[in-house]
């Protein structure tokens, strides 16, 4: 990290010198010696599917903000105070931004938890874990269980509801792949309506039902988590029943 | 409707095993039917993979029923399951003023596309599903069986 760019006694009294004089380009100096923590702890959270940038950037307006607050009086260390104001941030980044219809804390806390569980516990078992063994790992009851994967159809992230092109991205690759395995029948009436979609979805919607991989095996081939694929996918077939002139989109 | 499969045989089921759920035809309303459904697969002890696949489901499966004509009356949903992991799923749309024996009732205008777009995400989500309409009353179902653990 860069704290190790500049020795610790320096970074003390700098941190003592802006909390005396609150000096701008001290602050400046000190966020910068901090920034790579602001990073560090974003990467923990990049497979919930945000864009590392936007963690980054929240993560950078915590670190600030923890400069801020820095007593250096207090004899606890900067890295430990700062990790803890990043954290709740991104936390709370999670919980607060990236859901369309509020649902209460408890189920999104739940249901960003579970996507860890899913992830952690499909490696450790060698297949999808059941209800029952998230209910588990997460120590929730599966009713809860259950009410949090349903309360996580209005969770959005930032990439879910992008409609901008994708190309160079993998799910364009595989979506055209997926493209040519399709029926005759399959290309010719449902084709047109996928091309509405962003590039992503039309590459999971072909993956899933024309070339038949599994939410699991997507996951994998796209480099998203298998939850992310889930919403993925109950949106965009939600779409495109829309643009079928069926019914609303569903809740 | 859909492919000609015949409908799951409920009569003698072990009633322990079996769940009924009646709601308004309204799309808005398929949240209930979704967690029913991923609470009866939990008893079955589906992966989490084939709970979040019948979820998808049975969204295909009552928004078929709906037809183009949502807003009308209930869906009966039944669900039932065994120890082998098998469930099943039955809707029936029950028309405001109930089912009617009216053979000369218009035929449902569903866009062939709308059709097509379900039975290709059911044929990819479940082992098998079907649909029928008799005497009015529109049926569909669906089984989805447990799958083997892939190492």
């Amino acid at each position: 990290m860069s704290t190790r760019a500049r020795p610790r006694e320096e970074l003390k009294e700098l941190f003592s010198e802006f909390a005396r004089s609150g000096d701008r380009e001290i602050r400046a100096q000190l966020v910068e010696a901090h920034i790579a923590l602001a990073h560090h702890l974003a990467r923990r959270f990049v497979y919930r599917g945000e864009p590392y940038d936007d963690l980054v950037q929240v993560g950078s307006l915590a670190l600030i903000k923890a400069v801020d607050r820095f007593d250096p009086d207090r004899g606890v260390e900067f890295t430990t105070f700062a990790s803890k104001t990043i954290l709740g941030e991104l936390k709370r980044h999670f919980r607060d931004k990236g859901w369309a219809i509020r649902a209460p804390r408890r189920l999104q806390e739940l249901y960003l938890q579970l996507n860890q569980s899913v992830a952690l516990l499909s490696q450790e078992l060698g297949r999808s874990p059941t209800i029952a063994e998230l209910a588990a790992d997460t120590g929730a009851p599966e009713e809860h269980v259950i009410e949090a994967l349903e309360a996580g159809r209005s969770y959005r992230s930032t990439s879910l509801e992008s409609s901008g092109p994708d190309e160079d991205g993998v799910g364009a690759r595989l979506g055209a792949e997926a493209r040519e395995m399709g029926s005759v029948e399959w290309r010719a009436t449902l084709e047109p309506h996928l091309q509405a979609l962003p590039q992503r979805e039309q590459a999971i919607l072909r993956l899933r039902f024309v070339a038949g991989l599994t939410q699991s095996e997507i996951a994998t081939e796209m480099g998203i988590s298998q939850m992310h694929v889930s919403r993925l996918l109950a949106h965009s077939l939600s779409t495109l029943r829309q643009r079928c002139g069926e019914v609303e989109e569903l809740p | 409707m859909m492919r000609s499969v015949p409908a799951p045989e409920f009569i003698g089921a072990n009633q322990y095993n079996r769940v009924e759920l009646s709601l308004p035809a309204d799309p808005q309303m398929l949240f209930l039917a979704r967690m029913t459904a991923a609470a009866v697969a939990t008893r079955a002890e589906l992966g989490y993979e084939q709970v979040e696949d019948l979820r998808l489901a049975i969204d295909e499966l009552c928004i078929a029923l709906l037809g183009s004509h949502p807003g009308a009356g209930q869906i009966a949903l039944l669900l039932q399951w065994d120890s082998e992991g098998t469930l099943d799923v039955v809707g029936t749309l029950v028309p405001d003023g109930g089912p009617s024996d009216d053979q000369n009732q218009p035929e449902r205008s569903d866009a062939p596309l709308s059709l097509e777009l379900s039975q290709r995400i059911l044929d990819a989500l479940v082992d098998d599903h079907g649909a029928d309409a008799i005497g009015g009353v529109h049926r569909a179902w669906l089984r989805m069986r447990r799958r083997e653990p892939s190492l």
